[in-house]
């Protein structure tokens, strides 16, 4: 499923020549649209890696997940922490569940 | 790691409901920490010198002192310790502005000043020089940065040029330490000589989110509106006790990252407290701190928590109320104007119902708020909205208290 970069929020990093989205992609799908503004090069290809997600320092990314597991009402966002990152994931009921994972940054 | 010192300074008795007895217990049982004192009145000469000499025989490494606010006295125990103790292991946790004086009762004030205390020991424990010590500017970890240069464009001081490889690097002479650079990076690699996001989680690990009132953790630009909150507390202002505040260079300096830790810690509401729009000393700190909370709330909203857990106050300084007048009391015999020190009376011809009558009206951009008009004035017409009556005695009343 594509991430869809929410535009009012995405400022494409200062419009450097590559944002943090594109450093981060494994898959080299996300670029510098024409607006100055991230976009998904190619949705067919996305993985659902979420690095981009995670990467975006404004939060400006979110990912859908696919139909398999939870489609569209769905959403998994993580808040990330210095070292650690929070997970909320509601399930396509409204359920809301919270989990913490620690990353070793330290 | 060893050598963890706590000092327990009373002032000179200005702290009459804080249990130092209880402090003192509750730390010595922690084995990390190896001496804990209570020593009155540090600020003075002799008793400074005195802890220069201890402090050199006694193998502390890292010390903390729970005095008053570290904007009063910080520089005077660097300085006076200096020769002694490297000063990036001091920490001063403010017990007397912040926890006895803004909070009455008496196990709270306690309680709050012992967490005060953790919370500095944890921020000296963790204190580290990642290469920034010998150079008083920020330092950006090269290793991991990939030259979004966020950085760069943010500095109010435009202080960060790209070095011959493309990374950020700091100039020493430009660089104001205001933390800026710090709140915007994304990938957390900057860091100041005293400020770093690894000792500021730590700090919000020792708070205790788990009490039944609702925790609110601060941050406090340190200039301003820590100041001038540390001055409300002498004035007599009173809070709750479920405050925690985080003293930081400027409320730009506040990356998103240690905002999520403190709501993941358990944190019920995180508010930054800087200046007035257009009175930061940086000049974008509070802009920038603002469009970054205002994405958080945004994300917040999609993690299904409510955005208006976090938000932005501003704490103005030293700002006094001017003078303010009661049309209908005054009866125009501008005995105020021939007092008023920066001539900000002038008399006004006020029409009512075809019947004229002179009044004493204010120019507020000339009134100072001395209030010598309002002790002069024999209607009592005005009136500083700042120092009432009710203000004055309620400081009389604390006096008393002692």
């Amino acid at each position: 499923m594509p991430p869809k970069v929410i535009l009012e929020k995405c400022d494409g990093c200062k419009a450097e020549h590559e944002p943090l989205c594109e450093q981060v992609c494994p898959g080299n799908l996300m670029t510098l649209g024409e607006n100055k503004k991230a976009k998904c090069r190619d949705s067919r290809d996305c993985w659902d890696c979420m690095s981009c997600t995670m990467a975006c320092p404004q939060g400006a990314i979110e990912t859908r997940l696919p139909y398999q597991l939870g489609y569209y009402p769905a959403r998994l966002t993580p808040l990330m922490g210095t070292n650690q990152i929070t997970w909320t994931c509601v399930d396509i009921n409204g359920k809301v569940e919270r989990f913490v994972i620690k990353n070793r940054n330290d | 790691m060893s050598g963890f010192g706590v000092l327990l300074c009373r002032c000179n008795g200005q702290m009459p409901n804080i249990d130092f007895e209880r402090i003192v217990s509750v730390l010595s049982k922690d084995k990390k920490i190896s001496s804990v004192e209570i020593m009155d009145r540090l600020c003075l000469d002799p008793v400074m010198e005195e802890l220069a000499s201890q402090l050199k025989a006694s193998g502390v490494e890292r010390l903390v002192v729970a005095a008053c606010s570290p904007l009063f006295n910080k520089k005077l125990f660097i300085g006076n310790l200096a020769p002694v103790f490297n000063p990036h292991f001091i920490e001063i946790a403010n017990i007397r502005e912040q926890c006895s004086w803004l909070v009455t009762d008496h196990k709270e004030a306690t309680e709050k000043a012992l967490e005060s205390i953790k919370m500095s020991l944890a921020k000296v424990r963790k204190s580290k020089n990642v290469g920034n010590w010998d150079r008083n500017c920020a330092f950006v970890l090269k290793n991991k940065c990939d030259k979004c240069k966020r950085c760069v464009t943010e500095c109010p001081n435009q202080a960060i040029v790209l070095d011959s490889e493309g990374f950020p690097e700091p100039q020493e002479g430009k660089c104001q330490l205001c933390g800026i650079c710090l709140g915007g990076c994304p990938l957390k690699i900057i860091s100041l000589p005293d400020f770093r996001l690894e000792e500021i989680s730590a700090m919000l690990e020792q708070i205790d989110y788990s009490v039944r009132e609702p925790v609110v953790v601060s941050f406090m630009c340190e200039r301003h509106a820590y100041l001038e909150l540390d001055t409300l507390a002498a004035k007599g202002y009173r809070t709750k006790a479920n405050l925690r505040t985080i003293p930081v260079p400027c409320t730009g300096a506040v990356n998103t990252s240690i905002i999520n830790d403190a709501i993941t810690f358990g944190a019920d509401g995180v508010v930054l407290v800087g200046c007035n729009a257009s009175q930061c000393k940086h000049r974008q700190g509070d802009i920038l701190a603002k469009a970054r909370l205002t994405n958080l709330q945004d994300t917040l909203q999609r993690m299904m928590l409510e955005p208006e857990r976090i938000a932005y106050l501003s704490l103005s300084e030293n700002y006094t109320e001017k003078c303010q007048l009661d049309i209908e009391k005054c009866s125009g015999c501008m005995v105020c104007s021939t007092v008023c020190p920066f001539g900000a009376i002038e008399a006004q011809t006020l029409e009512h119902n075809g019947e004229k009558r002179l009044i004493a009206a204010r120019v507020p951009q000339a009134c100072r708020g001395c209030g010598i008009c309002a002790g002069y004035c024999h209607s009592a017409a005005c009136w500083l909205p700042d120092s009432q009556d009710q203000e004055i005695l309620g400081l009389i009343d604390r006096a008393m208290e002692w």
